[in-house]
Order: structure tokens, then C-alpha cells, then sequence
């Protein structure tokens, strides 16, 4: 814009050379008084001039238009003496044209003492001129340059001002929203044309009036606060700030919310310090939470730790400026330590995912702990650990286990404590096919279990397992032995649709010097944002699993990094798509291999998964497992994207699957219940489309039970000498029957996976599986992220590099923090 | 069905007539002489030695004859029997009822089995299950260590004790002659007076007729029943009617006619044809071509009835020499008749094995035969006749499938690889002709290298050399031509299709004709 104005200013100066030479020649013809056609306000860009009096009056102009006025070239009005006016193109200098042209007309002759010849003709030519007013008038073809005596000139109305009218008009009538496009145009464009300040702020109360008059008290604010850093003395604009932030620090005291409260009042108490509500406001706040404390501390006093700390925790959040708060508010929630974890999605909450993953995942890893737990990764073999075993020794060269059961636990421990019959019975019930837990593969490896003690017992196997710990990693313990028994784990206690409470089921007896994790809060929010945006106001103290792109928006954030911790979970989490047995795709090779080569899998991980083009947390995987595991082959096919293969693969699979000339049939994908997975998803849902094949994504209302043809697994796959097995048949548990549809091939190297004792031929046979799997395309790999979990360094206790969010939460602690501490 | 019926009734009347006169009961066939294995098994009257007054009163000169050994025909040989019934303390029967009860089994069981046995029924004595669980604990090779010395060819063992308010026989019978011992057989009863009653019923329940085999002619056999003379008084107890089936066995002895070794032909059975009296004629069923021979010297061929006391029987397959790897997810095909060129039989039952390579095969005694099919793909890998309920497990040996799966494996990935492949080359040699219409040369020499760098016919052959080979060089060393038959036509077939897509002619006439093009433009 303002390149348009130096072209104009300088065809400006031409056209006054140019007008100077036509103004000599035009002398003899009085052509002083221009006749001009009177412009309609209709039609102001192209006037006919004829004679002064065809021109419209000033009082009968109207302002042009606001479509006409924006988009339309610029004009002025020249205003003459006889309130006639003339509608000419944008004239120069401006503003003030007539001041700034008188102006230079004095310059021009103090300049004339001392001059002589042609210099003083050339100045005298020079002063003449600057006795008139040379216009363009729009529409005139001929000659459209005329010169005006500026004596004739009453006023010169620019395009901006009208521009200013048409604003004031607009602000009237409520159509605000235009307005301010006039008002950014002129700040972009003429930031310092007389009036503008003031018209701005008009605008602005104007539009701040509106947003109050609809109850949009937070909206009103916008234009008030910006008003006032402009001009603090702009009428009115203190006392309507002070007005809203009143009205809204009460209201949010109203619906308890007590950070917004805050919030207005000290936005309040910055600008009017003076102002007697921000006291009365304040002493209102203070007075409920010291009613509210000492109710918590009443309901402590009176042995009801689970009440203390709630009330506790709300009488903070109401008035953190409490007086010895810190005192009080300490051995309340210490004792009865809750845990607020900020989520998307709550357990229950409808999922077409037939798998357990986020928030049922989190509910299983709070509810029950397995016989033995994924511990570590160590170059690529997982190790495990486990809570109710004190010791696990072969025998006899690895034929018989002895077991040998831990007799007690640590007070914060919320396992249960198992004896020896109830853990064989457990055993036993999975080996017995009519039991609903039966588990094919242990029972094809158990010959017998003998009890020695209540603590001990021992397994003989049918033949020596590769790994008893990876096998048993998948049996879960009853959380309550029998009914008198107390019970285990974390149980839900309360379940509301915007949270829910998981309970500590075996309380920690009173009397100890350090308690642990009692309760833990899931808070549901509407997004990622609003997670992290509780997280740094002090609403809660983790955040289990940020997409990648908030995370490292924190990890880049000093003041977080002083606050709190961003671990990296001990294993990446593998995305790979599998294929139903029964669906065309798990049928078709020439199908899968379609849908495996139209994926552009690197920008699919940059763009959607991670939004980071350097792809730190993220890297392309070619099988299931994580990147140094022992079951990768270095022989695997490399999966690379390719359109036009994928294209010749399609047409090929619906040569096989469909009738003649039509398509393969629409395929149904179910993906985790997480945005980031849909999204995900739905861009491959796009790239299959481009190849002629049509999928859809179940519906979350369809429930785990609905039908699908292929499944985006998210999670954790880490022993591939258990984990080979659901990655080809999509069912968690090893059972023979899902290999019917397989070829012998496939079916006889998975049993001799599992039937092989002898580590090395294991490793062997994972990687052979591997290579031969990735030729078949039986999985379509895609990526593993690194993901975090966001916690305030108030939590201590958790390991350095957990398994998953909730890894040993029973161990947890909860130093007392609350917001402004 | 009806002429066999009559056959029987006749047979029957005969048999009652004759009972009256053993001694006179000698039939045409009856007289045939008994095989030396026969004659063997049985035992045999000693010739009554010649008093010394006798001999003195005889010429001196004249030389002694010895009257040659009688042989008893096999289906004159009765049995020697000993039944013994073990009365647990918890049943509730003292001593005295005991022996009442077992002086009440003996007469019922020697009224209804009359000559054929020659019983002996007694309470049994120390060391002698006398429970059911005392009775499961005991093997077959415990039986024979406490039994061989004994001079009997059949014992019955049976138990009474109480299933809670119930009175429960069991019982087991060994026979001497196969060395082996049945399941054991339940019967109940809240009557203790039924009790002897009942013990007489399972008895007879448990008792497995010994037949010989004499005559083996392809599938045919003749076979004499052991004192299948002596008909039993109770018509009931008639040891064999057509349509039973036989296991077999073979005793090998050594000089002194003294068990050497015993051996039972597995996956054999013969289902009786023709009854007459002692008489049989069978047909064999086995999953092998020549599994009987017949008798001979110091070999004896026996057969014993099959009574199906369970129900059902548990079949493992394995592959042979690796039991420790059965052969779990195969198909099994189940056959209620044996499968022909003329009848494919196609009312088939498909089953699969579990993991420890099981299929379970509930009796029926509509079909008590039933043929099994294992396979690996569609190759079948080993054929069975099995009678269910008759074992409570069988183990059936199939050749060792390993390396043809591999080879399968492997096969099946190149295939995929081939299609990849042609539908690679098609497609790039698509665009090039595109591009080769628009005359874009640089993107034609780009896509032309692209096919010249995809896998070429020679390298496709190579690998399946080397894939075939190694696997053909295991099957000879398992001495099995048709795995290594299976392995070459494999080969053979993914060779031929790699032939047909992967002509290196297809590509130099690619080449040509985009010279062709660029020559024309």
C-alpha cells in the first residue's frame, strides 16, 4: 500500500508538470471554473463535468459506501465555495492538501527576493501554480486534468476520511465486524491520519459495549484492555475495565472457580488497586477458604483422611494466600496423597477399539498387577521383575521351576499377597479349556504343579519354556483372593462423566512416617491444549501422554523444565497396522502389499504423528518390535512407498478378490480412540483412496464388538517369542484355532517358536519369522515415538524410566504443593 | 445280514448238543491239525507214564513206544481264570459277606460260562487292589510281574467300594497271552444284594476272547477261536459275532516255547466276516499293505476282541523320530469307510490337532471303525484305521514334514516376490511408454534403467536352486521320495511361472520398441 502511494504521489507530481503546461495552454479558455457533471452518491467514480452548478451540494452527499469504499479506487471530495462538490482521484500531498500547498506557495516566495532572468520566471510560472488546485476528475475522457483557483476551494474531503464516516456509521448500526476492517486497513495503510486515534477508540469502546451488552463479559475485555494500553485516558475505558473484571472475578468466585476469580482480581487489583471491591472480593475468598480448611481439618482430626485433603486442596485453590496454608494444608494432603492426572479420554467412554489402550489401559495397569512386570529393555531382550515372587529357580536344567512366594510386603505395597494354592489353583484354572481364562499355550507347557509350603511350589514342564517370565507377564492375579479378604489394586470409586477416581484398595496403616499414593484423579479435558493448560496452572500434577508436539514445546520451556519432570517412557510405542485373518486383506497378499506401499510413512510421522519435520521422537520401523530387539532381521524387506506399485498391487488384489470390473470391497478399520491415531488414520484412509481402495473408520458407537478388516495397534510389543503370535492372528491370546486360516508353513514355525527352549534357535526363529512376515507384508509397519509423561516435581518416587504412566504408582509420593505456593 | 443271523441260531443249536458230549465235539474243521503255535500256547497233556510193574511185565525187547503228545485244537483249549474281588473296609462289607459274595460269583459265573473256563474266584488276597484307586494305580507291567508266575491265561481283578451312597465294581482284566490289561470298567448299584450279580456281568464285560490267526490270504484271514467248542451255556456269552474286530499281536518264543518278545501290530485290526462256532474268517484293516503273515514255527499270531470301554480315544500325531515335536494345527480328516478311486468318500469329518498334536475321536458303535487322514497342505502325510474307545491313547507317526514346509515357505514368499515384481516392471514400463509418447527421453532412459535394475530371470532360477537342493538332499537322507517328489514339483511349478513373467525377452523387446519410438520421433 504504501508503494501505491509513492506511484501516486509521483504520477501525482507528473500530472502537475503535465497540468501546468495544459493550464497555460487552456488561459485563453475559462477554464478556471470547471464544469462538472454532478456525480451521484450512487455512482462518484464517474462524473461528467459540465458547469459548477451541475454539481451535487455537500449537504446532499452521501457517504460512499463500505464494499465501495474498500475496495474501490480512492477519491476525494473537493468542496468549493459554493458547497458544490467535485469527485476527483486521490490528490497529493495529503492529508491536509490546502495547508500543505499554501504552505509551499509562502516558501516560493520568500524565495523570489534576489532572482532575476529566467530563475525568477521559472518561479514566478511555479507560484502561479500553486494558486490553483490541479484535479483529475474519473470519467472524463477528453480532459479529465483541471486546474481549480484554490481561493474557489472551501475544503478538501480525502478518501480516508470518508473511510473515518463510514466507520463512525457502521460502529452505529453494530455491524462492528466491518468497522474494525476499516479501521486494520487504515492503521496497516494510514496509521497516522488525523482522527484515527480517536475513531479507533470509539471503535473499540464501541465494540467493547457490544460484547457486554451480549454478555460476552471475557470477550469485552479484549477491545477494553487494548483500548487502554493505547490510551489509558480514553473516557470511560478505566471504569468499564474495573466494571467487568468485578463482575467476572464474582462470577467465577460464583461457579467456583477459583483460578479465574483470581485471576480477574488481580487483573482488577493491577489497575485499581484502590478499588473496594478488589478488598471486598478478596476477604469474600479468604473467608470461604478458611471455612473450608477448617472443615478438612475437622474431618482429619476426626480420622476421615479421605475427606481432609479434598476440602484441603479447595480451600487452597479458593485463597492460596491463606495465612500459614502451607502449615495446615501439608499434613492433610500428605497423609492422603491424590494424584490429579489430566486426560482426553476417560475409562468407559464408548470405543470401537477392540483392544485395551489408553484409558482401559491405564485402568488395567492402576487395577491389577501381572505375575511379572516388563522391568527393562537390555539390548533388546526384556527383562522382568516381579511383586509377588521372591525367587523363580530352574531345576534340572530348566524342566521344573521352583517358586517361591513372598510371605509379606511393604505397607504401601497394593498387590495382593498370594499363597501358594491360590496361585496353582490360578494356574490350573488356565490350563482347563472349559475355564473362560484358559490359555492354550500354558497349558501345552505345564505337565504338573506340586505345592511344597504355602510359600513355595513347583512347576514341571512338558517341555523347557524359553521364557516363563514372558508368559506369565500376561497373567493377572485376582485382585481379591476370596471375599474376606481385603482388597488389592486401584479400584474405581467414583466415575462422573467429567472424572473419575481410582481408590488405593489396601489403605496404608496410620502411624507411618511416609505415605504414598492413595487416590488417583483422572480429569477429563476437551484437549491436548487444555491438558497442559491445567498442568501449568496447577490444576494437575501430570499428564501421562501429550502428543509429541506439547511435549516438545515443554521440554523448550525453562520455566517448565524448573517445574517439572519430562520422562521418556522405557519403551517407544509401535504403530503398525494389522489385517483381520478373515478380511480380503488378510487373505490377499497383493492387497496388503497395496495398502503397505501407498503409505508415505516418513510424512505421515512428521505431519500428523509428531508435527516436526526433524522427526526427533519418531523413527520408521520395519518390524513390530522396538528397533533393538532380538527378534529384527537384518534380512526383512525394507518397506519403501511407492504409488505406482501400490497401483499395480491393487489391481492386481481386486482381480483376485473383486468380480470382474469392480472394486475391491470397502474395508473397515478400527483406530485407538486418541486424535493424533485418527488422524493418522484418516490420512492413510486419503492415500488408499488415491489407489482405488475404499476404507472406512468404524465408528466409535459401534463398540469393541463391531466388525473390522484392519486394526491401528498402538502399544508395546517387546518379547517376540510371545508377542509374533497376536501380531498374526489380532488376538492377544495364543490359540491354535486362529491359525487354520494360515499357511502350514506359518503355523508350524509359530509352534516351534514356542516349543523352542534353546535361546539362540529362539532368536533364530523370531528372525526368521521377521524376515519371512515382512516378504508376506502380514503387518504393515509404520513408526515408534518415544513418548513422555509430563509430571510436577512435587511426585517423587516413580522409576527413572517407566513402563507406562502408572508404573509402581502404589509407590508414588505426593510432596503438598498448591498453586501459588 | 439275515443268512449270518440263521447262521448263528444253528451254530448255536449245534453248539448246545455238542456241549453235552465235548469229548464227541470234533467238526470237520476241528480235526484239522492245530498250528505248532496253537498247540504251543495251550497246555499240553502230558502222556501218563507207564507204571514200573507194568514194564516188567512187558516184553523188555519190545521197544517202549511213547505215545506222541496230544495236541488240543486251539478252539479246544479252555481257559484257566482266576478272579479276585477286593472288598474295600469302607464298604460296609465284613469278611463274612465277602467270601458269601464270592462263593455267589463263582456260581454264577461257572453256570453261564460252563466248560470254557476253567475258573477260580476268590477274595483277593494281600497286595491286590481291593478300591478303585488302588485299582487305577496299577499298570499293565506291574500286572505282569505279579501274574506271570501264575499258570493262568485270564484274571479278572475287581474292586467294591462305595461312591457315596453308592455301591461301585470295577474291575480290569489281564491276559496273559498279550501281556496287556483293559481299562477299567465301572458299575454301580444301590443294592448290595445285586452285587454278585453285577460282578458276574462285568466279568464277562471284561473278557476279551483270544482268537488265533491260522491262515492269512491278502486281506483274509482265518482264525480259530480259543474253546470256541465249548459254547457257553449262556447264549449271550458267545465270544464272537460278525462284525466284531480283532487287534493283533505276535508272540515270538524261543526254544523252549518261552516268551522272547512280544510284539502288537499297531493300526491293525480284522472285523469278523464269518462266525461258525470256532471258526472265523475276517478281513484285515490296517494302515499297511502285508501287516499279518500267519503263524509259524515259534511264532504265534494272536488276536484279541476289542471291547470298547471308553468313550472316546485320543490320537497324537507325530512326526516320526520327533516325538518331543508333535504335529500341532494339522488337519485330520476322519473317514467312516475306507476311501477308493470308484468312492472318494465325501462325508468326511475335518478336525485339527491341538497343540500337542491331539485330535480326540469319540466311540460310536454305529461306526466303529474309522479312518483317519493326516495332512500337510494338501498332500496327505499319513493314513490310520482306528477303533474309538477301544485305547484311551493312540500315537500316530507321520514322515517328518519340515523340510517340504520350508521349501513351501519359501516357494510361497518368491511367488509373491515374482508378482511384486512383474506388476513393478509392468508398471514402469507403462510410464516409460508414456513418457516415451511425450518425449520425454530423459525420463525414458531413467525409467528404462529402473526395469534393467529389477531382478532378472537368472537370479530368480539361482535362488530357487538354492532352495531346492538342500531340501532334496534331506529327503534322500530321510529315505522319503515323496517328500522329495513333493519338493521338485514345488520347485518345478514356481520355476515354470518365473519362466513364463520373467522372459528376458519381454524386456530387450521393450527396449526395442522404445528405440523404435525415439528412432520415429
Amino acid at each position: 500500500m504504501v508503494g501505491r502511494w509513492i506511484t501516486i504521489w509521483c504520477l501525482g507530481l507528473l500530472n502537475i508538470d503535465g497540468l501546468a503546461a495544459v493550464g497555460w495552454a487552456q488561459e485563453a479558455a475559462p477554464a478556471e471554473a470547471p464544469a462538472a457533471e454532478a456525480p451521484t452518491a450512487e455512482s462518484p467514480m464517474a462524473p461528467s463535468v459540465k458547469t459548477e452548478s451541475d454539481l451535487p451540494l455537500y449537504e446532499d452527499m452521501a457517504v460512499p459506501e463500505a464494499a465501495a469504499l474498500i475496495n474501490g479506487p480512492l477519491r476525494d471530495w473537493v468542496v468549493l465555495e459554493s458547497h458544490r462538490v467535485l469527485v476527483v482521484e486521490s490528490l497529493a500531498p495529503r492529508p491536509d492538501t490546502l495547508t500543505k500547498q499554501q504552505a509551499t506557495l509562502e516558501e516560493k516566495k520568500k524565495q523570489k527576493p534576489g532572482l532575476k532572468g529566467a530563475e525568477l520566471d521559472k518561479l514566478e510560472v511555479e507560484i502561479l501554480n500553486l494558486n490553483f488546485l490541479y484535479v483529475t476528475v474519473p470519467g472524463e475522457k477528453e480532459t479529465p486534468e483541471y486546474r481549480i483557483p484554490v481561493k474557489q476551494v472551501l475544503q478538501i474531503v480525502h478518501h480516508e476520511d470518508l473511510m473515518l464516516r463510514r466507520m463512525e456509521l457502521l460502529a452505529k448500526e453494530g455491524n462492528i465486524d466491518v468497522a474494525l476492517e476499516f479501521l486494520n486497513w487504515m492503521l496497516e495503510n494510514v496509521p497516522d491520519w488525523p482522527g484515527l486515534g480517536e475513531k479507533r477508540g470509539g471503535l473499540l469502546m464501541a465494540d467493547a459495549q457490544i460484547r457486554m451488552d451480549a454478555g460476552r463479559l471475557e470477550d469485552a475485555l479484549v477491545p477494553l484492555e487494548e483500548l487502554h494500553t493505547l490510551q489509558k485516558d480514553f473516557p470511560g475505558v478505566s471504569e468499564q475495565i474495573g466494571n467487568v473484571l468485578q463482575t467476572l472475578a464474582l462470577a467465577a468466585a460464583e461457579k467456583e472457580d477459583y483460578p479465574q476469580a483470581h485471576h480477574h482480581l488481580e487483573r482488577l487489583r493491577s489497575l485499581y488497586p484502590e478499588n473496594p471491591q478488589v478488598a471486598t472480593i478478596s476477604n469474600g475468598l479468604e473467608q470461604r477458604s478458611l471455612e473450608k480448611l477448617a472443615q478438612a481439618e475437622e474431618a482429619y482430626k476426626a480420622g476421615r483422611f479421605e475427606e481432609a485433603p479434598a476440602l484441603a486442596e479447595m480451600a487452597a485453590l479458593m485463597w492460596p494466600k491463606l495465612k500459614n496454608l502451607k502449615a495446615r494444608h501439608k499434613p492433610m494432603v500428605e497423609r492422603y496423597q491424590r494424584l490429579h492426572v489430566g486426560v482426553v479420554r476417560l475409562t468407559g467412554e464408548a470405543s470401537s477399539y477392540p483392544l485395551a489402550v489408553d484409558a482401559e489401559l491405564r485402568e488395567e495397569n492402576l487395577h491389577r498387577i501381572p505375575l511379572f512386570s516388563l522391568d527393562r529393555m537390555q539390548r533388546g531382550t526384556a527383562q522382568y521383575r516381579s511383586r509377588y515372587f521372591n525367587e523363580w529357580e530352574p531345576l534340572d536344567l530348566g524342566r521344573r521351576m521352583r517358586f517361591e512366594l513372598r510371605q509379606n510386603r511393604q505397607p504401601w505395597e497394593s498387590q495382593p499377597l498370594l499363597d501358594a494354592p491360590t496361585v496353582v489353583q490360578m494356574l490350573l484354572e488356565r490350563t482347563q479349556p472349559e475355564n473362560s481364562e484358559f490359555d492354550e499355550r500354558l497349558a501345552g507347557l505345564i505337565r504338573s504343579i506340586k505345592v511344597q509350603s504355602p510359600t513355595e511350589f513347583t512347576i514341571t514342564f512338558q517341555r523347557v519354556p524359553s521364557r516363563i517370565e514372558a508368559i506369565f507377564a500376561g497373567i493377572y492375579p485376582p485382585t481379591q483372593v476370596d471375599d474376606t479378604a481385603e482388597d488389592t489394586g486401584f479400584k474405581i470409586v467414583q466415575d462422573e462423566p467429567e472424572q473419575t477416581v481410582f481408590r488405593r484398595g489396601r489403605m496404608e496403616p496410620t502411624g507411618l512416617q511416609l505415605y504414598h499414593t492413595s487416590e488417583v484423579v483422572e480429569h477429563k479435558y476437551p484437549s491436548h491444549d487444555r491438558v497442559v493448560q491445567a498442568l501449568l496452572r496447577g490444576e494437575i500434577s501430570m499428564a501421562p501422554n501429550l502428543p509429541d508436539w506439547h511435549v516438545r514445546r515443554l521440554q523448550a520451556d525453562a520455566e517448565v523444565l524448573k517445574n517439572f519432570f519430562i520422562l521418556p517412557y522405557a519403551v517407544p510405542t509401535t504403530h503398525l497396522v494389522l489385517f483381520h485373518p478373515n478380511s480380503p486383506a488378510g487373505k490377499s497378499r497383493e492387497l496388503r502389499r497395496a495398502l503397505a506401499y501407498s503409505i508415505q510413512r516418513d510424512q505421515l510421522l512428521k505431519d500428523v504423528i509428531l508435527r516436526d519435520t526433524t522427526a526427533a521422537h519418531g523413527r520408521l520401523i520395519e518390524s513390530p518390535f522396538p528397533r533393538e530387539s532380538y527378534g529384527n532381521s537384518l534380512l526383512a524387506r525394507p518397506l519403501k512407498y511407492d504409488l505406482s506399485a501400490a497401483l499395480a498391487m491393487s489391481v492386481a488384489a481386486s482381480q483376485a478378490l473383486a468380480p470382474k470390473d469392480q472394486q475391491i470391497p470397502t474395508l473397515r478399520m478400527v483406530a485407538p480412540p486418541s486424535v493424533t491415531e485418527r488422524a493418522a488414520a484418516l490420512s492413510m484412509i486419503r492415500s488408499w483412496k488415491k489407489i482405488g481402495i475404499t476404507v472406512e473408520l468404524v465408528p466409535d458407537e459401534e463398540g469393541p464388538q463391531a466388525k473390522y478388516d484392519l486394526i491401528y495397534r498402538v502399544g508395546i510389543l517387546p518379547e517376540p517369542v510371545v508377542d509374533w503370535w497376536p501380531i498374526v492372528t489380532v488376538n492377544p491370546r495364543a490359540n491354535l484355532n486362529d491359525l487354520t486360516s494360515k499357511p502350514d508353513w506359518l503355523r508350524q514355525q509359530l509352534m516351534e517358536l514356542d516349543r523352542t527352549a534353546d535361546w539362540t534357535r529362539v532368536v533364530t526363529q523370531s528372525q526368521e519369522l521377521h524376515r519371512r512376515l515382512s516378504v508376506d507384508a502380514a503387518y504393515l509397519p509404520l513408526f515408534e515415538v518415544d513418548n513422555f509423561m509430563v509430571v510436577r516435581k512435587n511426585v517423587r518416587g516413580f522409576p527413572p524410566l517407566p513402563m507406562h504412566c502408572y508404573d509402581s504408582v502404589d509407590r508414588w509420593t505426593l510432596e503438598a504443593w498448591f498453586t501459588g505456593q | 445280514m439275515k443268512s449270518t443271523a440263521t447262521r448263528w441260531v444253528l451254530t448255536t443249536m449245534i453248539a448246545v448238543a455238542v456241549q453235552l458230549s465235548p469229548a464227541n465235539s470234533e467238526s470237520a474243521r476241528a480235526q484239522e491239525p492245530a498250528s505248532a503255535a496253537s498247540a504251543a500256547a495251550a497246555p499240553v497233556p502230558v502222556a501218563p507214564a507207564l507204571a514200573p510193574t507194568d514194564l516188567q511185565t512187558k516184553d523188555l525187547r519190545k521197544p517202549v513206544v511213547v505215545p506222541k503228545p496230544v495236541v488240543i485244537p486251539y478252539d479246544q483249549q479252555v481257559y484257566r481264570v482266576s478272579i479276585s474281588l477286593g472288598v474295600d473296609s469302607e464298604a460296609g462289607f465284613p469278611d463274612r459277606d465277602a467270601q458269601r459274595m464270592v462263593d455267589q460269583l463263582r456260581g454264577l459265573v461257572t453256570s453261564r460260562i460252563g466248560i470254557w473256563w476253567r475258573c477260580d474266584v476268590r477274595v483277593a488276597p494281600a497286595g491286590e487292589p481291593l478300591s478303585r484307586a488302588m485299582l487305577s494305580q496299577r499298570t499293565a507291567e506291574s500286572w505282569n510281574v505279579a501274574l506271570n508266575s501264575h499258570s493262568v491265561e485270564k484274571h479278572f481283578s475287581l474292586t467294591l467300594d462305595r461312591s457315596g451312597s453308592e455301591y461301585r465294581l470295577s474291575g480290569v482284566e489281564w491276559d496273559s497271552a498279550s501281556q496287556t490289561v483293559t481299562s477299567i470298567l465301572d458299575r454301580t448299584t444301590f443294592d448290595r444284594r445285586l452285587v454278585p450279580a453285577l460282578a458276574a456281568g462285568l466279568v464277562f464285560e471284561l473278557f476279551r476272547p483270544l482268537v488265533s490267526i491260522e491262515k492269512v490270504v491278502e486281506n483274509r484271514v482265518e482264525l480259530r477261536i480259543r474253546g470256541g467248542e465249548y459254547l457257553p451255556p449262556d447264549l449271550s456269552l458267545v465270544p464272537y459275532a460278525a462284525g466284531d474286530h480283532v487287534t493283533t499281536f505276535v508272540r515270538h518264543l524261543g526254544k523252549n516255547r518261552e516268551l522272547k518278545r512280544m510284539q502288537h501290530i499297531p493300526w491293525t485290526t480284522i472285523r469278523m466276516d464269518l462266525v461258525e462256532r470256532g471258526y472265523l474268517e475276517g478281513t484285515i484293516i490296517s494302515a499297511f499293505k502285508a501287516p499279518l503273515a500267519g503263524s509259524r514255527r515259534r511264532m504265534e499270531m494272536l488276536g484279541l476282541k476289542i471291547r470298547p470301554m471308553l468313550s472316546q480315544t485320543q490320537v497324537q500325531v507325530i512326526p516320526r523320530g520327533k516325538p518331543q515335536s508333535p504335529m500341532a494345527g494339522y488337519r485330520v480328516e476322519v473317514l467312516d469307510r475306507l476311501e477308493t478311486k470308484d468312492d472318494k468318500v465325501t462325508d468326511r469329518v475335518t478336525l485339527r490337532t491341538d497343540r500337542d498334536g491331539t485330535i480326540v475321536l469319540p466311540a460310536d458303535p454305529e461306526k466303529p471303525i474309522r479312518y483317519l487322514i493326516a495332512y500337510s497342505g494338501l498332500a496327505p502325510l499319513a493314513k490310520a484305521p482306528v477303533y474309538p474307545g477301544h485305547v484311551a491313547r493312540l500315537v500316530l507317526e507321520a514322515p517328518d514334514d519340515s523340510p517340504r514346509l520350508t521349501v513351501e515357505a519359501e516357494t510361497e514368499l518368491l511367488e509373491s516376490e515374482l508378482v511384486d515384481l512383474v506388476a513393478r516392471r509392468a508398471v514402469i514400463m507403462a510410464r516409460a511408454r508414456g513418457a516415451a509418447k511425450k518425449a520425454d527421453w530423459n525420463s525414458v532412459a531413467d525409467l528404462e534403467k529402473q526395469v534393467d535394475a529389477l531382478p532378472n530371470l537368472e537370479q530368480f532360477l539361482a535362488r530357487i536352486e538354492a532352495l531346492k537342493n538342500p531340501a532334496v538332499q534331506v529327503a534322500k537322507q530321510n529315505k522319503d521320495r515323496a517328500q522329495e517328489s513333493r519338493i521338485v514339483r514345488m520347485c518345478k511349478t514356481i520355476t515354470d511361472t518365473a519362466i513364463l513373467h520373467l522372459d528376458p525377452l519381454k524386456v530387450k523387446e521393450f527396449h526395442v520398441e522404445i528405440a523404435e519410438e525415439k528412432k520415429a520421433k
